[in-house]
């Protein structure tokens, strides 16, 4: 009896593991195309932004990061939390940073589709990722 | 942007078959002549691993300096000691259990599954890139710099081994994430090699071929993997210090170079998350309270330990003070503070509500494979020699140990319970899985023994 309550057992666990290989298939095939994956999309955005500083030999150090929002003074949405966690590691070494207004560069974030009306006339555009990624150079008041 | 090039590939074969191969004859160097070939190259990518991060993090550039001359110094000492052997594949048998061909399949569908995962998500999940990817890019861009802008990482204070070896793998082939994820996946399926060698060198094969079932069955050990967080590198660490402390006390007890390498595992669990470092303080009081059976034995046992966590150790300490980064568990957490938590009951009742909830969901599987490798021990008969060796004993306790340890964490925490358990508490119960599963295994008898 033990014997064939073992067999019966080793059954269950072969198709069981069987069952649960499926489950992750199932999972990965549930995802979406590489190129629709949200680092993928933002290293995309941010090559042409990247070249462009390194053109103004700003290899490393803060880089500001402004949306619609932040330059209307509202506070942050969670979508906005997430572009700025997933952008900050898209522009290792450099350091993306929120709420510093002595940043030489500025990244904006208008990805959301929200045009931003009040642009500070001290943000002069650097280079646009033309989906809504949008570099600035911060001028110095003289 | 696309996955990786021939010329990309290449190289990042070539970064693998050195780190197998280090770690290959460090443990034939290291471990008795009696080990199993079979065992040293199952335990070789953890070992390996663990070398390589350390030569990486010590030397920053090694690849055509440092790693080839340990690589060659190595295989020369290897070769002295045992001449160069080729293999009589006359008297080899290759005929293989028809399951075997079954489990043959479900190994390459679920690799392929798993590389298609990394295709799909090339900078991991959430951890992958916020955590693990984030420093290893800090560690690769910033240069000299990384000590001080890694602060500026979300956990700062996490270990470095997992970002080490994708900046190693990364200086070998370029950067490409890809490459990243893959090594991953290999070493997460080093672990399910480590568990068939060793249940097969234990239990035989047919035990082993179900506790491999049964892992790679685990959908969440893959998709972790894949996902390139450090949660499935720990379980491999973990798993693999206990698979070589159970080996030694039940085949090899006077013959402390396996202990050695199971105390570089443990070095490396320290090295690859903070729960290591519990895992360490857990394994390390164990292996002391075994002083007190045979004291003579168990001083050499302890000193080879020793030898072996010494170095990752001391990485692991350095590389904390240098950073300075503090943990947001234990950071600015006083007597005060935590001693309502403590005397809060409700708390204890939450954690082990969702403990019941969580054992059978926490693998992602559809069919929780718990009871039934619970009856296959019942069933195949336990095997009271074994359960009753220090070994055995000892690794049960280190796990109990451990996980009373990620208890008491949630107890003592300062961020909200409900958001760290629901967080955390899946990959906790990971790390602790396929040695689970091991000691389960171990505890059953052999065909031979139950015909006896």
């Amino acid at each position: 009896v033990r014997s064939i309550l073992r067999n019966i057992t080793i059954i269950i666990i072969i198709v069981g593991a069987i069952w649960n290989v499926w489950t992750l298939a199932a999972e990965v095939s549930s995802f979406g195309p590489r190129q629709s994956n949200d680092i993928v999309v933002w290293e995309n955005r941010f090559v042409k932004l990247r070249n462009a500083l390194f053109r103004e030999k700003h290899t490393e150090g803060k880089i500001g990061y402004e949306t619609a929002r932040s330059l209307g003074g509202k506070p942050p949405t969670r979508d906005d939390d997430v572009h700025w966690a997933e952008l900050r590691f898209v522009a290792i070494p450099m350091l993306l940073v929120r709420n510093d207004p002595d940043t030489a560069y500025v990244l904006g974030d208008f990805t959301d589709g929200v045009t931003p009306q009040n642009i500070p006339e001290n943000l002069i555009k650097v280079e646009d990722s033309g989906d809504g990624l949008v570099l600035f150079k911060r001028k110095v008041a003289e | 942007m696309t996955g990786p090039s021939a010329a990309e590939f290449y190289p990042f074969c070539l970064a693998v078959i050195v780190l197998v191969l280090m770690g290959f004859f460090l443990m034939r160097l290291v471990c008795p002549r009696e080990f199993p070939a079979s065992m040293a190259w199952a335990f070789a990518p953890a070992v390996g691993a663990g070398v390589c991060a350390l030569i990486d993090f010590l030397f920053r550039r090694p690849m055509v300096t440092v790693e080839p001359l340990v690589l060659g110094l190595l295989a020369a000492i290897w070769i002295v000691r045992n001449g160069i052997r080729v293999p009589d594949l006359k008297t080899t048998t290759w005929r293989v259990p028809a399951y075997f061909v079954l489990i043959g399949v479900l190994l390459g569908f679920t690799f392929s599954q798993s590389i298609q995962y990394v295709t799909n998500q090339p900078y991991g999940g959430w951890d992958g890139f916020a955590i693990w990817n984030s420093h290893a890019r800090i560690l690769i861009r910033d240069g000299l710099h990384w000590a001080s802008h890694i602060l500026n990482s979300f956990h700062p204070d996490y270990p470095l081994l997992v970002p080490l070896l994708n900046v190693r793998i990364w200086r070998y082939a370029g950067e490409v994430p890809d490459l990243g994820g893959w090594w991953a996946v290999l070493l997460a399926f080093s672990g399910v090699g480590i568990l068939c060698a060793v249940l097969a060198e234990l239990r035989g094969s047919t035990m082993a071929a179900l506790m491999v079932l049964v892992l790679i069955g685990t959908p969440e050990f893959l998709t972790s993997a894949a996902s390139q967080e450090a949660d499935a590198p720990l379980a491999v660490f973990i798993l693999a210090a206990l698979a070589l402390i159970v080996f030694h006390f039940e085949r090899m007890p006077n013959r402390p170079g396996v202990i050695a390498v199971a105390g570089f595992m443990v070095g490396c669990a320290a090295w690859t998350k903070n729960e290591g470092m519990l895992f360490l303080v857990a394994t390390s009081t164990i292996l002391m309270l075994t002083m007190l059976w045979q004291p003579a034995v168990a001083l050499k046992r302890l000193g080879a330990y020793i030898a072996g966590l010494i170095v990752p150790l001391a990485v692991v300490i350095f590389v904390k003070s240098r950073i300075g980064a503090e943990n947001d568990i234990f950071a600015g957490q006083h007597y005060e503070q935590i001693m309502p938590r403590v005397m809060n009951l409700d708390r204890y009742r939450m954690i082990a509500d969702y403990l019941v909830h969580k054992i059978w969901t926490f693998g992602a599987w559809s069919f929780a494979p718990i009871i039934p490798v619970l009856a296959l021990v019942l069933f195949t008969g336990i095997h009271r020699q074994a359960v009753r060796t220090p070994g055995w004993i000892g690794s049960v306790a280190i796990l109990v140990l451990v996980a009373c340890g990620y208890f008491a964490i949630y107890v003592i925490t300062p961020l909200d319970l409900k958001w760290h358990i629901e967080t955390s508490m899946e990959r906790l119960l990971l790390h602790l899985w396929p040695s689970a599963l091991m000691l389960a295994a171990v505890a059953t008898r052999t065909n031979v023994q139950r015909a006896v």
